[in-house]
């Protein structure tokens, strides 16, 4: 049976792995024959998720990415012990729901340092020779508020809709390199993000989220497909874009 | 992230963050005051307070503990204890 998004023998990296979606799509990845790569900031969490990926040989590399002008070196060093890379996914984020009125310079940095600014850096880290095969895929994990609006996300959405840009100006800068260079946008799905707004929003207004999504909310497994579907051959003609994972979230 | 070395405040400081989250001048709020008084208490305020209390004193409150306040002194008593 032909499975096109068969990873075996590929070396992958996943940001964000000790929880949520970048968990799910690390052990999806794993599960589809790559190797993977887990990085986050917590230890405990990523050696959670490697109990539950498939195969052998996946590394546990806690990191903060808030170091921001280490990235390209710590990846370098990373490929001459393991390989190059045939895929990164960034899917390390931190939330925001304040309204801008009581936003601050020292509360929105570290959103665009480690939404924004670390996509940036994985991507020049990653592009650098030996770092990675060609072809090769990097995915940035963006969200539906980067392509729609919602109150009190102003620096959540300006740090998730700049990775899309992000994304168009590398895919053609880099197409040349053999990297292709994506976003997926997810709307609301089942995960310790979610769980976190849950607390922070009124019956009704969290009863409105899920009617806003026709089909649904989302799980973590939707978006790992797609990621998947975006680094394996599948999306070998694919790059500069955004896909929406969104049950129909933006589609309204 | 600002760092706060203890995280706890004084009364007079809550009520001093109550204010910048209704954006009201300094010293409008007092403790006494139920919630149903405050202007611009909305969803949004609610969301702020529960960032504010996370951010500077490492609470971690819900919407429901919330609802259940009627006061600021209810508000402050969600605290922990952690308004000196």
């Amino acid at each position: 049976m032909l499975n096109p998004m068969d990873l075996t023998g590929r070396l992958m990296l996943v940001t964000g792995a000790s929880s949520g979606i970048g968990r799910e799509t690390a052990i999806l990845l794993s599960q589809l024959g790559a190797r993977v790569v887990l990085v986050a900031r917590n230890p405990a969490g990523l050696e959670q998720t490697r109990s539950l990926l498939e195969g052998p040989d996946h590394r546990v590399e806690p990191r903060d990415l808030a170091a921001l002008n280490d990235i390209p070196g710590w990846l370098q060093g990373l490929s001459r012990e393991l390989g190059a890379f045939s895929g990164l996914v960034h899917c390390a984020g931190l939330q925001m729901t304040l309204p801008l009125r009581l936003v601050t310079v020292q509360q929105l940095k570290p959103i665009i340092e480690i939404n924004l600014t670390a996509a940036i850096m994985l991507a020049k880290g990653l592009r650098q020779k030996e770092v990675h095969t060609s072809p090769a895929s990097l995915v940035l994990l963006s969200s539906a508020m980067g392509l729609v609006g919602s109150a009190g996300r102003s620096v959540y959405s300006a740090s998730k809709s700049a990775l899309l840009g992000l994304a168009r100006s590398l895919a053609i800068e880099l197409a040349g390199e053999g990297l292709r260079v994506n976003c997926v946008a997810p709307a609301f799905v089942n995960s310790e993000m979610l769980n976190d707004l849950k607390r922070r929003l009124r019956p009704e207004q969290l009863a409105a989220i899920e009617s806003a999504h026709p089909l649904g909310i989302g799980h973590v497994r939707d978006v790992a497909h797609a990621i998947a579907f975006l680094v394996a051959d599948t999306g070998r003609w694919i790059t500069g874009t955004t896909l929406a994972v969104d049950g129909g979230y933006t589609a309204q | 992230m600002m760092e706060f070395q203890t995280k706890q405040m004084t009364q007079s400081q809550f009520l001093q963050e109550i204010d910048a989250i209704l954006e009201a001048p300094p010293g409008t709020t007092t403790v006494g005051d139920t919630l149903a008084s405050l202007q611009g208490w909305d969803s949004m305020a609610i969301i702020s307070f529960i960032s504010m209390t996370d951010e500077k004193l490492g609470c971690s409150l819900n919407i429901d503990q919330l609802i259940s306040c009627k006061t600021v002194a209810d508000l402050a008593g969600l605290c922990d204890g952690k308004i000196v």
